[in-house]
């Protein structure tokens, strides 16, 4: 029971952080006292502690870091929403065909889940960003590509014991399409795993993005993205400590919840766990 | 007499062991064949057989299977899938697990009529029929499966099987999964059905006394072989075979009041 409540405490906080965060990035131009991109040259512009006219101070260019966090999040957000659709379309396709074929076509998929399982992530998205130039949309693109192999894998595992259920084969003896069995007998039944990794993944993909842009192979300056402004921030890690410590916390912040919200689910999801207590 | 199913020295294995072997039978136009044998004897198998459905693994040795005269095992599989429903359809032995728990019982009805070729519209009217037909109330259409009662769901599988018009209803030991009073119901309801619509059915049991009740004809099976086959009344007075002496052994006789303990 204690745990119950405590796992419900943390989908609601988590939900609770995820939620602000969304419309403060939905509402931004409305929520922003300035101009993200407008700058303030003057010697007493530049580099200005937070203060009640700037929340979160101004960076080395004299715009309000506030404002510019609010933008910023809208791009991490959406990279990690968007990269994360593609990511489960693609795992719910290919482990969905895996698993309800089984044979050639899944020995094929899953081989080809292995090559991509050899690969640190990370280096083949920066190595293709790199060729393919740094933009957000190639972000969103390139994490959605690379990151659904697990998911591939959790949609097989269930399509595997599903389809030998009797109502898969119920469906079958009516003579229904397979087209039509893997989504609407199977796949709704397998989408609570789905659930829980998606919301974990999105998570993951924010973290991503922001390094992407840390390291300037993201979102390109002047546009605002939680990394970017990191980076900014770091060469006046000295006197400056309101550059890097709003974006990272917001970053860790984000991350926490959706992970918290991920973990949540799978507990309140799995009976398994669920009866463990 | 015209037959609706035909199966002739049928022989299907699985890995090494020989699951059916060599089986022959048939169901006559209109009629009901009850299909006997203990759990294992690949009454089940049989039955997937004539669906074109048997698990992954299973070869098919040698044999044909006539559904109206067409042998379905050289088809291919989407050959075999517009016959499912059409020409054949089966209801499942386990009436709880074999309804999609997260689909409305009425959904996966039409759902099959659809798979058929039927419009949206006349699945939805035709649905209300079938429901009336196995005597329930169309307005159960609308719950999840997890709402039905056992007896409910089995009646809903039989609609479902019906649904497409089939010549011949397989049912996998409809009643199995039931309480007795429940089981006499499922039993009645097949029988008018089948006198109204025609259709021929092989109905699949382990139990002579609901043979007794519903088939024309029957064939016991054991071990993947059937070993006696006729019409009821033949089999039932004069069974030729040890093992069916011993199946129709099991059913308790009204009346019988030699094998009752004292008090
Ligand atoms: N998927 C499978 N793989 C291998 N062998 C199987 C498989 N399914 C069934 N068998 C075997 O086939 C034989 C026939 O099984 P079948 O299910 O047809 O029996 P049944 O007569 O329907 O029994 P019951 O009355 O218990 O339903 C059994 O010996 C069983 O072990
Ligand atoms: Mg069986």
């Amino acid at each position: 029971m204690t745990s119950f409540t405590l796992t419900m405490k943390r989908i609601i906080f988590g939900i609770f952080i995820i939620a602000v965060m969304t419309l403060t990035a939905v509402f931004a131009p409305l929520v922003a006292p300035y101009d993200p991109l407008e700058m303030d040259l003057s010697p007493e512009g530049r580099l200005k502690p937070p203060s009640p006219e700037h929340f979160f101070g101004t960076d080395n260019l004299g715009r309000d870091v506030f404002s510019r966090m609010l933008y910023g999040a809208r791009i991490s957000l959406s990279v990690g929403f968007i990269a994360v659709i593609i990511s489960v379309c693609i795992g719910i396709l290919l482990g969905g065909l895996s698993g309800y074929y089984g044979g050639r076509v899944d020995a094929l998929i899953m081989r080809f889940v292995e090559v991509m399982y050899c690969f640190p992530t990370f280096f083949l998205i920066m190595m293709v960003i790199t060729f393919l130039g740094p933009s957000i949309v190639n972000v969103m693109v390139v994490i959605g590509l690379t990151s659904w192999p697990g998911l591939c894998r959790l949609v097989r595992a269930e399509f595997l014991s599903l389809r030998e259920r009797d109502f898969v084969s119920s469906a079958k003896v009516q003579g229904i399409p397979d087209r039509r069995i893997i989504f609407r007998h199977i796949l709704p039944n397998a989408m609570a795993p789905v659930y829980v990794s998606a919301t974990l993944s999105v998570g993951a993909a924010i973290l991503v993005e922001s390094a992407l842009s840390f390291l300037g192979l993201g979102v390109q300056i002047p546009r605002p993205s939680w990394g970017n402004i990191l980076t900014a921030g770091k060469n006046y890690l000295d006197y400056a400590w309101w550059l890097t410590f709003f974006p990272g916390i917001a970053i860790l912040l984000t991350v926490l919840s959706f992970n918290l919200v991920g973990e949540g689910l799978r507990e309140l999801l799995d009976p398994r766990l669920r009866k463990r207590k | 007499m015209d037959t609706t199913l035909r199966i002739d020295s049928l022989t299907v294995d699985i890995g090494p062991g020989r699951v059916i072997d060599g089986i022959s039978f048939e169901v006559a136009e209109g009629r009901i064949l009850g299909l006997v044998g203990e759990s294992g004897s690949g009454k089940t198998m049989t039955a997937l057989a004539v669906l074109g459905l048997l698990p992954e693994g299973a070869v098919i040795r040698s044999g044909q299977v006539l559904l109206k005269g067409n042998d379905i095992v050289p088809m291919s599989p989407e050959e075999r899938r517009r016959l499912r429903g059409k020409k054949a359809a089966m209801s499942f032995q386990e009436p709880f697990t074999a309804f999609n728990p997260v689909m409305r019982i009425g959904e996966q009805v039409t759902e099959a009529m659809r798979a058929h070729g039927m419009s949206r519209a006349g699945a939805e009217k035709r649905l209300a029929e079938l429901s009336r037909m196995v005597k329930l109330s169309p307005g159960i259409c609308r719950h999840y499966p997890h709402e039905l009662s056992g007896g409910e769901r089995q009646r809903m599988m039989i609609a479902m099987a019906l649904s497409c018009g089939p010549d011949l209803l397989i049912l996998d030991e409809p009643t199995t999964a039931l309480d007795v009073s429940v089981q006499k119901h499922i039993l009645d309801l097949v029988s008018e059905l089948q006198r109204r619509k025609k259709f021929s059915v092989l109905f699949i049991t382990h139990d002579f006394s609901v043979v007794n009740k519903i088939a024309d004809d029957v064939a016991v099976m054991k071990e993947g072989r059937i070993v006696e086959k006729g019409s009821k009344d033949k089999v039932l007075k004069a069974p030729g075979h040890e093992y069916t002496r011993k199946l129709i052994g099991c059913i308790p006789r009204l009346g019988d009041t030699r094998k009752r303990l004292p008090v």
